[in-house]
């Protein structure tokens, strides 16, 4: 029964698993962040985004939120790096 | 476009928040439901667009993450009109010309006629008038249908037609029917008859007998060219039946008589000249001009001037009429002046007449004869007098055998 229960466990995707916020790039131009839970500073050169995991940080250039909802926010600009903040 | 045109309708502002931390008040406007669009961050404060009616209820968020809103600029529909909302008149004036303009688009104003060959667009519009659908009509009291079915059974010559009302004009696309070329039947057995009595002239035959000669008298049904010929070979020495072709010509009398009274009546157009225009608005005609002829007798030319704008006939125009006043005098005709008339008249009607025969003689009589003169005319007309008669041929049993 346990075996089961662990194989189980194991088809389970990541992200559902341990709640995990999903991003999803196109090139270094836009960064779709699924599970936020909002944003902590927000400029031009810095977009930092709480997620269930931990906050993550986006520096670039002319970095602007072009769309929010309660849990996706899409990051566009010209993205130089990303911080997984612990 | 469309999210464009809602925002404009409903109106928006364009703010700025300034705080030390506007993220927090993004994340209580997320929370919240409210929409904004093009939230960026400027010189360390952030600027955006949100509708008005969010924008007055925001005020508690924006306390509470301790930020300040400042509206730069508003834009849309509702802030024009309470810029405009002193001028009463124009917004008035707006809203019933759109109302109007709703309100006559539901009549047909113009009627288009597409695809007319031989037929008058005049014929097809009085044939359209009959069957309901003229100018000024409103649309939902017409059935096209009904109206295309009928102008099919009116006009024969219409093989297909329909009718598209749109925006007050009612275009009436029309395919005219195809006539049939006239084949000629020429091989059933048929005798060449005189039409008229006369004496013969020329005798030409194509196909047939011919039965008379020059100089011989005709009288009418008489058989010129018979249908029955016989073969010239002795194993054919058979009788056939042909159809007769040829020309007959046969010199022709015939008289006409023409008759005028003594006293003759006179109409003769005087200087009582007058003109009478209507100025036609939609449904109403009101006169310009309130004379009136003054003559017992009088002629009318109508006329009509629309207004034309892009190719549409406007409801608005003016109809005119030219009325010319005539005055009756009565003339007695003396013999010589009811001579030159008669004469006129026997002239006139040779032309339409016999005008396409060759005219060997022609003897007038003039007489009087109570109150009134009389001019007989006999011409003397050489033509083809052969007609067509078609001759039944049955074959006998015993022939068969």
């Amino acid at each position: 029964m346990r075996k089961k229960v662990n194989k189980l466990s194991e088809k389970v995707p990541v992200d559902f698993k341990y709640n995990l916020p999903v991003i999803e790039f196109t090139g270094n131009r836009r960064a779709v962040i699924e599970g936020s839970t909002g944003v902590i500073l927000y400029s031009d050169d810095i977009i930092k985004i709480n997620t269930r995991m931990s906050p993550i940080t986006f520096k670039g250039r002319g970095l602007s939120i072009n769309c929010i909802s309660s849990t996706c926010v899409i990051v566009e600009g010209f993205i130089l790096s990303v911080e997984f903040v612990n | 476009m469309l999210i464009k045109l809602i925002r404009l309708f409903r109106g928006y502002v364009y703010f700025s928040v300034i705080g030390t931390y506007p993220e927090r008040f993004i994340n209580v406007l997320n929370k919240s439901g409210i929409t904004y669009w093009n939230m960026i961050p400027k010189h360390g404060k952030l600027t955006g667009y949100m509708l008005v009616y969010d924008y007055k209820n925001i005020r508690p968020y924006a306390k509470g993450a301790s930020v300040k809103l400042r509206c730069i600029k508003k834009s849309g529909f509702p802030f024009l009109l309470k810029k405009y909302s002193f001028r009463k008149g124009a917004v008035i004036g707006a809203v019933l010309a759109l109302a109007v303009m709703f309100l006559l688009s539901n009549f047909v104003w113009d009627i288009k006629i597409n695809g007319r060959e031989r037929l008058s667009t005049s014929e097809i519009c009085s044939a359209l008038e009959d069957c309901g659908l003229k100018r000024g009509v409103l649309k939902s009291s017409v059935d096209f249908e009904a109206v295309e079915r009928k102008l099919i059974m009116k006009i024969p010559e219409i093989r297909w037609i329909s009718i598209n009302a749109l925006n007050g004009i009612a275009e009436v696309e029309i395919k005219e029917e195809i006539k049939k070329p006239k084949v000629k039947k020429g091989k059933y057995p048929c005798n060449l008859t005189a039409d008229s009595d006369g004496i013969i002239t020329k005798t030409i035959v194509n196909k047939g007998t011919c039965e008379v000669k020059k100089g011989s008298a005709v009288m009418k049904n008489q058989v010129l060219v018979s249908c029955v010929v016989k073969g010239t070979n002795e194993a054919e020495n058979k009788l056939s039946f042909v159809h007769s072709n040829g020309k007959i010509y046969a010199d022709i009398e015939y008289e006409k008589k023409f008759i005028i009274p003594n006293k003759k009546n006179n109409i003769i157009l005087n200087s009582n000249y007058n003109e009478k225009s209507n100025l036609n608005f939609l449904w109403t005609s009101l006169p310009l001009k309130l004379d009136c002829p003054k003559s017992e007798i009088y002629g009318e030319i109508p006329y009509e001037k629309s207004l034309v704008f892009n190719n549409v006939t406007l409801p608005i125009g003016i109809s005119s009429r030219k009325i010319y006043g005539f005055t009756e005098t009565e003339k007695i005709l003396d013999k010589s002046s009811a001579k030159k008339l008669l004469l006129k008249q026997s002239r006139l009607s040779e032309i339409f007449n016999i005008g396409k025969y060759s005219v060997k003689d022609i003897k007038y009589s003039f007489k009087e004869i109570n109150n009134s003169y009389k001019l007989t005319s006999t011409y003397t007309v050489n033509k083809n007098i052969a007609k067509v008669r078609r001759v039944q041929v049955k074959k006998s049993k015993k022939h068969n055998r």
